[in-house]
């Protein structure tokens, strides 16, 4: 330890005196003086959570000790705005819906006014600029570089932009053919970033095509301002480890820095004498509970592979040993102190080898169970059938087969893995974690320590982005052990470095498609088979792989269909859920098969696919002998809305498409070895797990007529809370700001099954819509005693009243009152749940715009467009703020994500820079389209948006890539190099 | 662990604090400090005042305590030099690192090395026993001891660069920087070839033995450093 030191900071322009040690960082220092708006993304500065203003200047507190900021002036957003009144431009964060999860909302407000401090009239490229410090997985930027050009624009004195969606006209082919030359917007001037700022305003609202079937609506449909906007622009203390415990210990994780090795021994005594060591946990004093980590419904899939701590491990990163300690120093060198003897195994790491005889056995412990087969590291077995495809390759014309490889991925939330545990009043364990499955998390963590599930709490608070890692059971189990070891409040948060290697990932995989077709183009017979990596441990290999399957045989119709897969053991850093989970693997590889034989064929790419994909009224066949997890499909779902052919035209004229046969635009004389391309995918996705995800509201009455709305959905900056606000408001005839949202709290709301599975509006919202329907009913029967009407006179809400036929009216306020006090007193509330028996895909047509520089292989990529059919979006801005964000990761999953290991296993780029994440100032143009589409099974007309962004991005660039250069490549990501070396093969070829 | 901190007033203090042989010490010269584990003491050089920039007739002189963003708002540096200054980092880091931290972090895909390099960087080191100036090739070479306070540079002529990354604000796995003075002779730098960026003739290209990783081969980087140098020798011919 250090001599503590008194520095002197002027804080938002109050002077303090503050004692410190001198290794602590700048942001750990205001954050223990209340400034919870400076947030821990990573210990290197990359992720910009923790950004402040430095004597104006905007710096990463997480890399500065906080001795360098005495005398200096430090602001932070909390010094922004006074009571509700927002700073302008917090103002426009919000009015722009540039804030999703708003963990870096702060970081991005500070960096906004630095610039505009200096710079009151800033171009695009400079509001990119000013944001590339900040690196974000939700918003893709778009809406955050439109809140700057916005406060700028507010700041000099304009009028705010009105933020609504461009509405379009729908497009029908016989009027415009978009294969032919002068149709369609192609390129502008994004890259040189000419236009006025007023333009770049208008141009980044997302575009919107209206249907016939949309129902009137007052809410459902508008684009409301996220319910949670303020508390998220103010930085207000709303995540995790924005609360203070009186004696919260600090817990730290010890992990294996071998791939598979036997833990021989532990000698904890050192750290256990270490002065302020309160517990250290391993395989000798935590008890042996098997289990699955996974979060999902009763009964998890098996094999329990798991427990919290094993006498073996299996990947580096696989837990050994866990510490509570009085501080964070204190936590880590008890870590160094204790010594684990190890039995370093072989280790195999490619899901091909690790099936072969003699390959290293991972689960050899004598109580594995569950698995399909240990001992050939194969942990399920898939198979499901329509038809007879090797009859149906016999009849066909021509068979097509092709192998694909995808990579692994990290989901990377700027907020990684937290939980702080505690005993409340009553004894009862409190786990306050970042988690998108509350529910779930109790259930699992239940047996593993010892407790009933009454005895637990989680609470679940804002999220800073989970993207499905969140999806699991990770660490709550090991901060219960240690509150319960130690009778203190306990805090573990991951590591950037742990959050790759100890979280969850995407599941690589091998995959060959073997496809029957015809001469005119109808597909026959079609073969998938998956060889999916789960790493050491399956958690969601079983669902995650049958999803691959569904959405790799679901998306074309084909009579004669056959998915084999093997869900492999192997010892990389596990793989779980991840946005898409498993579609975008799939799709990746069935998109590119399908364009490789349409080439073949000769046959005009998307007319194609046009001829075999799925149409309204066509069967999803193979979904019945696909169920997920131990849902069951009894009956074959039928599609029953599509706007696929209207994305694909509206693709098709935002990006361009004429220019895909202008030679004067594929080739640049300025530059001759770059080549252009565009490209294109479609994408299908599903909507919630039919069957399975159950989602339940409740909804009270408040004095004031308005509502609390409870719901066990989990908003991880999705905006589901303003989703099903909106579906409340709209059933209720009030405003969004009369619905107060709690979620979610195991003790608080009615039960969830958690975020994930694009179920939430569709899933959620029914709930909610049922239960304010429900609701609604008992407003009316209460306005009819009020209004002395008989039971059967018509009633009806709107503008915060109860309006009979003859025009009288009862406010809600007096409705509430009078139930609440004044006659025949009751609480008018009401609780409802759901769950569906379909799953209706959505749809979208996705087309990218690159170069390619032949010489070195570097991919560029100019620009992506996505036009979604979402079913009716409940509120356009959130819904094109998932596409954008989806797109992004999407964008890093077929470009330059990739988790890169050493010959033994380790990983080599566990941050965030060598990882790479696209960072605004790099950032392609992007462009939304949502096609909207009324969904009959869906609340208000609604499908899901969440994850279908993440499906074409990596087939539209090789798409592309193929277009611009004639080479195809079946492995992402497209880095330089594999793009060479394509490109050189292909030369010698 | 870091045990103490120090901000020294004069240069002598800062140099004695540096000087002590019993104490693993670091010097902080602009506000990033992600420091090894080992560092017991740090010495931070703000109270120094390494920030004077002279630009004149061709040459610059400057201060190695001078931020990243105030060089790239200074526009009395050449726009390809600036260009490449923005290159080197994002926004915020740009308000943390120095020059002192960029030399000090000799990190082999600095483009902005790479760039000193072809302006003949001269670096001015002091220390108990004096002052001495060195090229910048030299120091990355053999760091000297003591106290880097500042770098003259010759930006007269012109300059270009060639880069290559996985996306286009990615740190490069190749790049190239030429600057053609106003003498007429090129000077051609790379990085991603070496551990540190170098200095290089064109015909010695083909003799580079660079390491490989994950996201270039040797052969590849190799292969690159050719193809980037050429465009460079293109730019400036």
């Amino acid at each position: 330890m250090g001599v503590m030191m008194n520095i002197q900071l002027t804080i938002n322009g109050v002077e303090k005196t503050i004692a410190c040690q001198p290794y602590e960082t700048l942001m750990r220092v205001l954050r223990r003086e209340g400034y919870f708006s400076v947030r821990f993304g990573s210990d290197t500065g990359e992720t910009g959570a923790a950004a402040v203003l430095l004597d104006g200047a905007l710096v990463n507190s997480d890399v500065m000790l906080a001795v360098q900021a005495d005398g200096h002036r430090i602001e932070t957003v909390e010094g922004m705005s006074k009571g509700t009144q927002l700073h302008p431009i917090q103002d426009a964060f919000v009015r722009t819906g540039a804030i999703q999860s708003g963990y870096s909302t702060p970081a991005m407000v500070l960096a906004t006014r630095a610039l505009l401090e200096k710079n009151p009239n800033p171009r695009e490229a400079d509001a990119r600029d000013a944001l590339s410090g900040i690196l974000d997985r939700e918003t893709g930027y778009v809406k955050p570089v439109l809140a700057v050009l916005e406060a700028a624009a507010v700041l000099r004195g304009e009028e705010p932009t009105e933020i609504t969606p461009n509405v379009l006209t729908p497009i029908s082919l016989p009027d415009r053919d978009l294969f032919n030359a002068d149709q369609g917007e192609g390129g502008d001037d994004f890259h040189t970033g000419t236009g006025s700022p007023t333009d770049l305003r208008t141009r980044r609202l997302p575009k919107f095509i209206l249907t016939p079937d949309i129902p009137q609506t007052n809410v459902v449909g508008k684009p409301e301002v996220k319910v949670d906007a303020l508390k998220l622009a103010k930085g207000n203390p709303a995540f995790v480890d924005d609360i203070e415990l009186r004696g919260m210990l600090h817990a730290a994780l010890l992990t294996s820095p071998h791939a598979h090795a036997h833990i021989l021994d532990i000698d904890d005594s050192a750290a256990r004498a270490m002065p302020g060591v309160h517990a250290v946990l391993h395989y000798k004093n935590v008890p042996r509970v098997r289990y699955a980590s996974g979060g999902q419904s009763y009964p998890n899939p098996k094999p329990y592979d798991q427990v919290s701590f094993d006498s073996k491990v299996r990947h580096v990163g696989d837990r050994v040993a866990a510490v509570a300690a009085d501080t964070p120093e204190i936590a880590q060198a008890a870590l160094a102190a204790i010594r684990v003897t190890y039995e370093v195994l072989p280790a195999v790491f490619d899901e091909n080898e690790a099936m072969q005889p003699g390959a290293p056995i991972i689960h050899d412990e004598p109580d594995m169970e569950g698995a399909y087969d240990a001992s050939r590291n194969i942990s399920h077995h898939i198979h499901a059938q329509v038809g007879n495809v090797e009859a149906g390759f016999t009849q066909a014309d021509h068979v097509f087969e092709q192998r694909f490889y995808v990579h692994q991925v990290q989901q990377v939330p700027i907020e990684p893995h937290i939980c702080i545990g505690y005993w409340d009043a009553d004894e009862r364990l409190v786990l306050r974690s970042s988690t998108q499955v509350p529910f779930h998390a109790r259930r699992m963590v239940a047996p593993l320590l010892g407790l009933p599930v009454k005895r637990i709490r989680v609470i679940k608070p804002r999220i800073g982005g989970g993207f499905g890692a969140k999806q699991e059971m990770l660490i709550e189990d090991i901060v219960g052990h240690l509150v319960i070891a130690t009778g203190r409040p306990v805090k573990l948060e991951l590591t950037r470095a742990q959050e790759f290697m100890s979280s969850r990932t995407r599941h690589p995989q091998t995959i060959v498609y073997k496809t029957g077709v015809n001469k005119d183009g109808k597909l026959v017979s079609q073969k998938m088979y998956v060889m999916g990596n789960t790493g050491p441990y399956a958690t969601h290999g079983l669902t995650v792989q049958t999803v691959t399957g569904l959405r790799g045989l679901s998306s074309y119709n084909c009579p004669n269909k056959l998915f084999e897969c093997d869900v492999v053991y192997t010892n990389i850093p596990v793989p779980g859920a991840y946005r898409g989970y498993g579609a975008p693997q799939a799709l990746f590889a069935l998109e590119s098969h399908m364009e490789d034989i349409a080439n073949v064929l000769g046959i005009e790419m998307i007319e194609f696919k046009r001829m075999n994909w799925v149409k309204v009224g066509d069967p999803l066949d193979i979904a019945p002998h696909l169920g997920e997890g131990e849902a069951e499909i009894t009956s074959v779902p039928v599609i029953r809305s599509s706007g696929l052919e209207q994305c694909v035209l509206q693709g098709m004229q935002a990006i361009g498409w004429y220019r895909r046969d202008d030679p004067n635009w594929r080739l640049d004389p300025t530059r001759p070895h770059i080549r252009r391309g565009l490209g294109f995918a479609m994408c299908m996705h599903g909507t919630a797990i039919p069957g399975l995800d159950m989602g339940g509201a409740s909804i009270k009455i408040n004095d004031d007529g308005s509502f609390n709305l409870l719901v066990g959905a989990t908003d991880l900056g999705t905006g589901s809370d303003t989703v099903l606000a909106q579906i409340a408001a709209e059933v209720l005839g009030v405003g969004v700001s009369d619905i107060i949202v709690y979620s979610s709290d195991t003790d608080m709301t009615p039960f969830d099954t958690g975020a994930y599975a694009s179920s939430t509006t569709y899933i959620s919202g029914t709930a909610v819509k049922k239960a304010a329907e429900q609701v609604r009913e008992q407003i009316k029967e209460r306005a009819r005693l009020m209004l002395k009407l008989d039971e059967s006179s018509d009633v009806v809400l709107r503008d915060h009243h109860a309006v009979a036929a003859d025009g009288r009216a009862v406010s809600l306020a007096a409705i509430a009152l009078h139930s609440l006090h004044q006659q025949d007193q009751r609480q008018i509330m009401a609780t409802a749940s759901y769950v569906s028996s379909e799953s209706p895909p959505p749809f979208a047509a996705q087309f990218a715009e690159i170069e390619v520089d032949i010489e070195t292989g570097q991919v560029t990529v100019k620009k992506l467009v996505m036009a979604v059919d979402c079913g009716i979006a409940i509120n356009p801005i959130t819904a094109s703020g998932q596409i954008e964000g989806g797109m992004t990761q999407a964008l890093g999953y077929g470009h330059c994500e990739e988790m890169a290991y050493d010959a033994d296993g380790r990983m080599v780029n566990p941050a965030l820079g060598p990882y790479k994440i696209y960072r605004a100032d790099e950032m392609p143009e992007m462009d939304v389209i949502l096609v909207q589409t009324h969904e009959p099974s869906g609340p208000f007309g609604a499908k899901a948006v969440a994850e279908i962004p993440k499906d074409g991005v990596a087939p539209a660039l090789r798409s592309a890539i193929f277009h611009a250069t004639g080479v195809t490549i079946n492995h992402i990501p497209f880095t330089p190099e594999r793009v060479w070396k394509a490109l050189q093969a292909s030369q010698g070829a | 662990m870091i045990s103490a901190y120090h901000r020294p007033e004069t240069i002598e203090q800062a140099l004695a604090l540096l000087a002590r042989r019993h104490v693993k010490t670091a010097a902080l010269v602009g506000f990033d400090a992600v420091l090894g584990p080992d560092v017991e003491e740090v010495v931070d050089l703000q109270a120094l005042h390494l920030n004077q920039l002279s630009i004149e007739a061709g040459s610059a002189v400057i201060g190695t305590g001078i931020h990243l963003q105030s060089l790239l708002e200074d526009t009395r540096l050449p726009a390809w030099l600036r260009a490449i200054i923005k290159a080197e980092a994002s926004s915020t880091f740009r308000n943390m690192y120095t020059l002192y931290s960029v030399i000090q972090a000799a990190s082999p895909e600095s483009s902005l090395l790479a760039a000193l390099l072809v302006c003949d960087a001269q670096v001015a080191v002091v220390s108990v026993s004096g002052r001495q100036s060195l090229t910048l090739a030299t120091y990355l070479a053999q760091p000297a001891t003591g106290i880097l306070s500042a770098v003259h540079l010759h930006i007269d002529g012109r300059g270009a660069d060639a880069r290559l990354g996985r996306t286009p604000a990615d740190s490069p796995i190749v790049a190239a920087v030429g600057r053609r003075g106003d003498d007429g002779r090129l000077r051609l730098a790379l990085c991603g070839v070496a551990a540190t960026p170098l200095l290089v003739e064109p015909e010695a290209i083909a003799d580079l033995q660079p390491s490989g990783d994950f996201r270039g081969s040797a052969e590849y980087r190799r292969e690159m450093a050719a193809v980037l140098s050429q465009r460079v020798m293109n730019a400036l011919a």
